[in-house]
């Protein structure tokens, strides 16, 4: 696929906010502040460790670009604590959330939210302090050339916080004898099958494209920064009763995460 | 590129120095130290070794007999396919055995290094060389390449990226030069090599018995890059397979050998580098990574 065609499926499939699911299973479908206060706290219990990465002295009254809103819980939350937020999203669903998110916020800035693409950022080189993408830009279809442009627009001692699909986790290890037969059968429709288990709609359409790494390709894939620290984070629940089944909550307490987990986090300084 | 372990003397010379090591990357004084480095033509070890002092015809052709020999693989990576009548760029230069070999092979030949030596030398090998383009041999640094986006079918770079002082940045130029569907074939130091694990740890604890010679770091970087004198490269990466793999996520198709290796110096039971590769050990824990990948 033409990278010019992902960008443009990818704008059409995350114009349905990231998170959608979430906000349905909890019955969230308005945007009031009640309904997101609701679904943030939702969703930090999901990631606990995720604010974790960002620490109030790191971010506030840093010019901080977040790539990639989804429903918009990481982007309030930096705004909160004080970030000169600027955020960007290929689709317009995730930058209307976000300004109205910011418009409740005094102080932020609904204007420094903009529609564009992760690989060609609308911003100036050596722009900001701290860039986040959060689970963003492993479907942009270039994560080089993404990450190449998150190196160019933070300044030199920038930091930058990653999050993309860790590929040697648990998640990948058990569906890999079964992936692999399905591949042998319908390559496409067995790829498409496993990015779905990721990011689906809610009609169950998969993300147009994903790139999974292993810690060690990010830090090739990071070499352009100074200091790296990688780490695995989520996991899914353990689904065997009979050998002793365990909860996600279960398996994120025992640190099982950290081994196997879903998502690589990179904490990287230019 | 190591062409072989520099001489005991001068490594022994380089090992009693404290050498300062407090470069900036990235900034004009490092580019110009790197560019005073590599202004004496890396293979100049091999060269003094097996007697060539001059650029003459005679001269180049036994000193690029001595290194194909050295690296037998290589001409493997450069398939004469993939170059005839092709644009191809080759960045960082040395004493140019393998882009006379390029040329020769009919491909539109186009040369970049940061030194003055390596360009003038290329030069004087393509004057030689019919319908080849001196003129297309120019002086710039990697990290800025002076061409356009897509301007080339092949972009080869063996033993130079890891210098710069900014492998991404490298890598990234390199993906911008090529057209679509054009090949590089890169070579840098693989970090898990046979070299590192087994002289690191010597190398290390002599440091720490004897607090004033330089760190095992600095000593390695000598044994790849070392001039006669004892100066060294003024900047090496080194990267695992899979940390390259991760460089090269911008490219297509991506396969990275390991190839080369020391011998084992063991006097009269030492092991020659030739039996070592003959015995594939090289493809192992070899010194260096191999990797050719599509835009």
């Amino acid at each position: 696929m033409a990278a010019a065609d992902v960008s443009d499926r990818n704008a059409a499939f995350w114009d349905e906010l990231c998170g959608s699911h979430l906000a349905n299973q909890i019955g969230v479908t308005d945007a009031s502040p009640e309904s997101l206060a609701r679904f943030d706290r939702a969703y930090l219990d999901l990631y606990p460790y995720l604010l974790d990465y960002f620490p109030q002295a790191a971010v506030k009254d840093r010019q901080l670009l977040e790539i990639g809103l989804g429903y918009g819980t990481l982007g309030e939350a930096l705004a909160r604590l004080g970030a000169d937020y600027h955020g960007l999203d290929i689709a317009s669903g995730p930058v209307r959330m976000m300004q109205a998110r910011l418009a409740r916020i005094e102080g932020a800035k609904p204007e420094q939210v903009k529609q564009g693409s992760a690989l060609a950022m609308p911003f100036e080189d050596a722009s900001f302090d701290e860039v986040a993408a959060i689970g963003c830009l492993h479907h942009t279809g270039d994560l080089f050339g993404a990450i190449a442009e998150v190196r160019r627009v933070l300044r030199p001692h920038g930091r930058v916080v990653i999050m993309v699909y860790n590929r040697r986790s648990l998640r990948r290890a058990l569906a890999e004898p079964r992936q692999a037969l399905a591949r042998r059968r319908d390559r496409a429709g067995a790829d498409a099958a496993l990015r779905a288990r990721y990011d689906a709609s809610a009609s169950g359409d998969a993300a147009p494209h994903t790139d999974f790494v292993t810690a060690s390709e990010l830090r090739g894939l990071l070499h352009g920064f100074g200091t790296v620290r990688i780490e695995r984070r989520n996991i899914d629940p353990v689904p065997l009763p009979l050998v002793g089944g365990r909860s996600r909550d279960a398996l994120l307490r025992s640190g099982a995460d950290r081994l196997v987990g879903l998502d690589l986090y990179a904490v990287a300084e230019r | 590129m190591l062409d072989e372990a520099p001489a005991a003397g001068a490594a022994l010379h380089y090992l009693e120095r404290r050498v300062p090591w407090s470069h900036m990357v990235g900034d004009a004084a490092f580019d110009d130290r790197n560019a005073a480095f590599w202004d004496e033509l890396c293979g100049t070890n091999l060269a003094r070794e097996i007697g060539v002092h001059d650029a003459s015809e005679a001269s180049l052709a036994r000193f690029d007999e001595a290194y194909l020999a050295l690296y037998p693989y290589l001409l493997g990576y450069v398939p004469p396919d993939a170059f005839a009548g092709r644009q191809t760029l080759e960045i960082g230069l040395g004493y140019g055995t393998l882009g006379e070999r390029l040329a020769r092979r009919g491909t539109d030949y186009h040369g970049l290094d940061l030194a003055e030596g390596p360009v003038a030398m290329m030069r004087a090998r393509l004057a030689r060389v019919s319908g080849a383009r001196p003129d297309q041999v120019v002086q710039g640094s990697a990290l800025a390449l002076p061409y356009a986006d897509a301007s080339f079918d092949n972009v080869v770079s063996i033993g130079c990226l890891h210098h710069t002082g900014d492998l991404f940045r490298a890598v990234a130029e390199t993906r911008r030069v090529l057209r679509p569907g054009g090949r590089l074939l890169m070579m840098v130091y693989n970090r898990r090599s046979a070299r590192r694990a087994l002289l690191g740890p010597l190398l290390a604890a002599r440091h720490r018995v004897r607090p004033g010679t330089p760190s095992a770091e600095e000593t390695l970087r000598y044994f790849y890059d070392g001039h006669a004198d004892g100066d060294v490269a003024p900047h090496t990466d080194f990267v695992s397979v899979p940390e390259l793999r991760g460089l090269l996520s911008g490219f297509r198709d991506v396969r990275i050998d390991r190839r080369s290796i020391d011998r084992v110096p063991l006097g009269r039971f030492e092991v020659s580098r030739l039996q070592l590769m003959n015995l594939g050990l090289d493809r192992l824990v070899g010194l260096d990574l191999y990797a050719v990948g599509y835009r």
